[in-house]
């Protein structure tokens, strides 16, 4: 009997456990509301004497190897100093263990007070089950004054503005110039010189290209600038969220091209299995002349096992001479941001928190090397890895950034775009059904 | 003595504690994800109710059919190449060889080393250019037989195969051992006694009386096949183009990628379906030695 | 102890044992080169390891990749948060595990053959998916940030694995022992914890060994259920040694070095308890 009887008991526990969770997607609403009381309670202190505050923030920039890693642990340390009455808790994860943890707790709801994230697609689904603080009302036009133009675009859904960027990312060619001198290559600014180059380099037994098949996003570093230079930036934007089509002949053009490089032998043998740590150590040993990757790996050539320090130029992908995406049109952009958690209980001290980390951390990150800066900094560049001020001339001019694909679709878009461009890569589809695959997302 | 087996309260007192963990943390979570296979849902904020639509959809998934195939070809291999040799290994040093506890030891180093680590060992093993493999073949005057192994299509499922097998053939030795180990020393005195050779008694005695334990090694050989995950991830993420995709990766693809959260849930739900189908089949091929 | 001689003797008679010890001690360096590897491994760059030098001896022997993960990673705070989470799990399991299968395969009630079913059901959950609702069942209970938050799902997953392992071996041990006891008046209580606990010490030992390798490998759910660095474990220390676009995998190696010493320990000291097990003297006794 009492064996049944402990059954019953367990048998009800769960089921009241199992409706306690699914209706926590309805709980929300009332967080919502229950936040509203929260600002007016803080607006209060703050008018008052300064009650001590915790702020939890998460973030991706733990580890010592990882080129913001001072400059946070300095943005940090310094804001304590200003504002001791906030404390500041970090969590930090690793990036690819972090998207999974940030997405479970966003389910879960045990989203920190503020945590690190990613515009565009990977940040929609947070923004649409409303787990993100909009930002416009904190937001003056001092602040916007501050920051680069376009700074925030990436961060912004349904015209309101939900985080905030510190640093820009692009992709760029980096180039071993000592290769090219030895070989005597022209560093490639029209696609035709890129093919001769790739051509004079298989001709003397060298790979011209590093690129790692197994981890995708580095093949599609190389596709989103030549669907760029193709089709232009307005283009590009419009197609990705699905106001055009792939069917353009710009896209086609593209991955024909792509195919092409493919072909004539631009990427080494057997990348589709090697992991990035492998593909860029050739390049990185001064075996590879040419990566295409984004502007965090002048960060990379300066590592200390580096064989190639001071040995490397920056170039933006070579143009089309039919193409519509000009020399001055950049993959990447803001994109890495922080974002306030809907339901934190202090969001104002959030909010002051956000504004003076990113704008602090712009310059300290461009300092470090580690991304370009998304606001208007004044520092001396004399320190900063040559690399990166090239980079910072070179998109000095840029008339535009758009977001890579794979960031900028949302997941299942995402999954669809890499692994076609993977079997595209492979040789496993044609350019053409590789463009069906795309319009898919259509669908 | 029938009394004392069918004691309630002893059978309480001893079910109850994991009785409870289990519900909390098993079943509970198994309800869950069977509600979740139920929606459309992107794992944030409301899903909606489609019914079935998710498990229609499932069968006609290429990408899926093609994980759980794969994942059928890591239990197969499992089960008729893995097992038998830790099954001999364990048979050989239980027997009283010289080193027994050396070969004990060494034989189980790849079970603690971490995956990552054993990925990134075969990942130079398969290396097209420096990689042991290729550098033998060559070696050996077999160039035409190199390959990309884990870039190409047509290998990179028997190139993942090959290190999953071997990680965790220790793994069922020590199993298999230790159950060497439990059965009564005299039996195989007496059979000395007969003057049986070590084959005709591991044939007739050691094997038959291993029975138990040899069912838990090829239900878990099978079960972790069908679930295999981390080292794939580490050496193809289950490429190129999904060649060597298993349901775990694409599962894991699918929730935390796609954000398909419901999807996913389903492919769990028919994997806890799919191994619990095989543990029945598995219970009941070992059926008839369950004398006791 | 004198039944390893004696069986050796046997072997010696029934196969070349010369061919034996050759193929034994080929497959034994087979076996432990990882451990080497892992070792060079640990010492090297990034350009050694996936450059030129993958597989041989460091050319420059990097011991400061070890000072990195142990300072950095803060290897030796996570390493007794990963003792006190193993153990505990190791220690529950093997309680709660060895007292069902007891039940299971020994006590007859009317419910014995759903229940097995209930047991085994944890074995076929794959654990990405049980993230989520794991979690949300953690955080409904409020055991978040907490050892009880990693414990209690290493032990709800180790404990399928541990039942069906006690219940092969269970399986194995005559009942006569019990009913003599049972005659002799011992209650069922005493007759599992003085007669049968002891009499499964290989298994225990083996369980041990297998929970023990599930939770000090941990890392999804360590990952996911603890953001307080109170109570972070080895291998998500050994994680974050991890950079955004940077990785640098010799440290990476010494981390893992210094985690994959404990546990070899562990084995060496529990395989050690499976071989000595001396099923037939308690047999006889």
């Amino acid at each position: 009997m009492k064996f049944k009887a402990s059954r019953l008991i367990c048998a009800i526990l769960s089921l009241t456990l199992i409706f306690g969770s699914i209706g926590c997607s309805g709980k929300n609403d009332q967080n919502q509301g229950g936040n509203q009381n929260n600002k007016q309670v803080s607006e209060t202190n703050d008018t008052g004497s300064k009650e001590e505050v915790e702020l939890t923030f998460w973030h991706i920039w733990g580890a010592e190897t990882d080129a913001s890693y001072a400059a946070v642990k300095k943005v940090i340390a310094d804001f304590q100093q200003e504002y001791p009455h906030i404390k500041i808790k970090e969590d930090t994860t690793e990036n690819e263990a972090y998207k999974t943890k940030i997405k479970a707790s966003a389910a879960a709801n045990e989203l920190p007070d503020l945590f690190s994230s990613w515009g565009g697609g990977f940040s929609k689904p947070f923004i649409d089950s409303g787990r993100v603080l909009a930002i416009d009302d904190y937001l003056d036009d001092e602040t916007k004054s501050k920051m680069v133009n376009g700074a925030l675009a990436n961060v912004t859904y349904d015209g309101k503005v939900y985080g905030m960027t510190f640093g820009l990312s692009c992709g760029a060619l980096f180039c071993n110039k000592e290769l090219f001198e030895k070989y005597n290559v022209k560093i490639p600014e029209t696609y035709d010189e890129l093919v001769e180059a790739v051509k004079t380099f298989r001709a003397n037994g060298v790979t011209p290209m590093a690129v790692s098949g197994k981890d995708i996003w580095t093949i599609a570093m190389y596709f989103d600038a030549m669907a760029l230079k193709a089709a232009g930036g307005d283009k590009v934007y419009k197609t990705l969220t699905k106001q055009g089509s792939f069917k353009d002949p710009e896209f086609l053009y593209a991955a024909e091209k792509f195919a092409e490089l493919v072909e004539l032998g631009a990427f080494p043998e057997g990348a589709a299995g090697l992991s990035k740590d492998e593909s860029d150590i050739p390049f990185l040993e001064g075996q590879i002349p040419m990566l295409f990757n984004g502007s965090w790996t002048a960060g990379t050539v300066y590592r200390d096992d580096s064989k190639i320090k001071d040995k490397v130029t920056v170039v933006g992908f070579p143009v089309f001479s039919d193409g519509k995406g000009s020399k001055n049109e950049f993959t990447g952009g803001a994109s890495d941001c922080i974002m306030v958690n809907a339901n934190t209980k202090h969001k104002d001290e959030a909010v002051l928190f956000l504004k003076y980390f990113c704008e602090n951390m712009a310059r300290e990150d461009y300092l470090a090397g580690a991304y370009l800066p998304a606001w208007k900094v004044e520092v001396d560049e004399s320190n900063i890895n040559p690399v990166t001020v090239e980079l910072a001339k070179l998109t000095s001019e840029a008339e535009g950034f758009t977001l890579w694909w794979d960031t900028l679709l949302e997941g299942e878009d995402t999954q669809t775009y890499l692994n076609s461009l993977q079997e595209l890569f492979l040789g496993s589809i044609t350019p053409e059904e590789f463009i069906d695959r795309l319009q898919s997302i259509y669908e | 003595m029938e009394k004392v087996w069918a004691n309630k309260k002893a059978i309480v007192f001893f079910l109850f504690p994991s009785f409870v963990i289990l519900t909390l943390i098993i079943i509970v979570p198994i309800l869950m994800s069977s509600y979740y296979s139920l929606l459309d849902w992107s794992g944030f904020g409301k899903g909606t109710f489609i019914g079935l639509k998710n498990y229609t959809d499932l069968f006609k998934d290429k990408a899926f059919l093609m994980s759980v195939k794969n994942s059928i070809v890591f239990a197969i291999a499992s089960v008729f190449i893995q097992l038998p040799f830790s099954l001999l290994l364990a048979l050989v040093i239980s027997k009283g060889v010289k080193f027994e506890r050396f070969f004990v030891t060494v034989f189980f180093i790849p079970v603690i080393i971490s995956t990552v680590v054993i990925g990134q060992l075969w990942m130079k093993i398969y290396h097209p250019e420096y990689g042991i493999l290729n550098l033998f073949l060559r070696a050996v005057g077999l160039d035409n037989l190199t390959r990309e192994w884990l870039g190409s299509k047509e290998t990179a499922l028997g190139a993942s195969v090959v290190p999953v097998l071997w990680q965790y053939i220790g793994y069922h030795m020590l199993l298999m051992y230790a159950g060497i180990k439990s059965i009564s020393s005299d039996i195989f005195e007496a059979a000395k006694i007969d003057g049986a050779s070590w084959a005709k008694t591991s044939r007739y005695i050691t094997i038959p009386l291993l029975r138990p334990i040899l069912r838990i090694s090829v239900t878990f050989a099978v079960v972790g096949s069908l679930k295999v995950f981390d080292l794939v991830y580490v050496l193809t993420r289950g490429g190129p183009a999904r060649a060597s995709e298993v349901t775990s990766t694409l599962m894991v693809e699918t929730i935390f990628k796609s954000n398909k959260y419901g999807y996913g849930s389903a492919m769990a739900i028919f994997v806890i379906i799919e191994c619990f189908l095989l543990y029945w089949i598995i219970g009941k091929l070992f059926k008839t030695d369950e004398v006791v | 102890m004198g039944k390893s001689k004696k069986n050796l003797d046997s072997v010696k008679r029934a196969i070349p044992s010369g061919i034996v010890y050759i193929l034994l001690f080929i497959w034994a360096a087979v076996q432990i080169f990882p451990l080497y590897w892992l070792f060079t491994f640990s010492l090297k760059s990034n350009s050694e390891i996936f450059g030129g030098n993958p597989l041989g001896l460091p050319k420059q022997w990097l011991w400061e990749n070890y000072e990195k993960a142990l300072v950095t990673g803060k290897v030796a705070s996570y390493f007794i948060n990963s003792v006190i989470v193993t153990g505990l799990t190791i220690l529950i399991t093997v309680v709660v595990s060895l007292m069902a299968s007891y039940a299971l395969t020994r006590m007859r009630f009317k419910l014995q053959k759903p229940m097995n079913a209930f047991y085994m059901l944890g074995l076929t959950v794959p654990i990405h998916s049980a993230l989520l609702p794991v979690f949300i069942m953690l955080r409904s209970m409020k055991l978040v940030n907490s050892y009880i938050a990693l414990i209690l799902p290493y032990t709800a997953f180790a404990i399928p694995m541990a039942v069906m392992i006690f219940s092969g071996f269970l399986s194995s041990i005559p009942r006569e022992l019990e009913e003599s006891a049972c005659l002799d008046g011992c209650s069922i209580y005493g007759v599992f914890f003085r007669i049968i606990a002891p009499l499964m010490k290989p298994a225990v030992a083996t369980v041990a060994i297998f929970t023990f390798l599930q939770a000090w490998n941990e890392l999804m759910f360590a990952v996911v259920f603890i953001s307080d660095s109170r109570y972070k474990t080895l291998t998500v220390g050994i994680q974050s040694l991890a950079g955004q676009y940077t990785i640098d995998w010799g440290v990476i190696g010494a981390g893992l070095v210094v985690a994959t010493i404990p546990t070899l320990l562990v084995y060496i000291f529990m395989s050690k308890k499976v071989q000595d097990s001396l099923v037939v003297g308690a047999l006889k006794g």
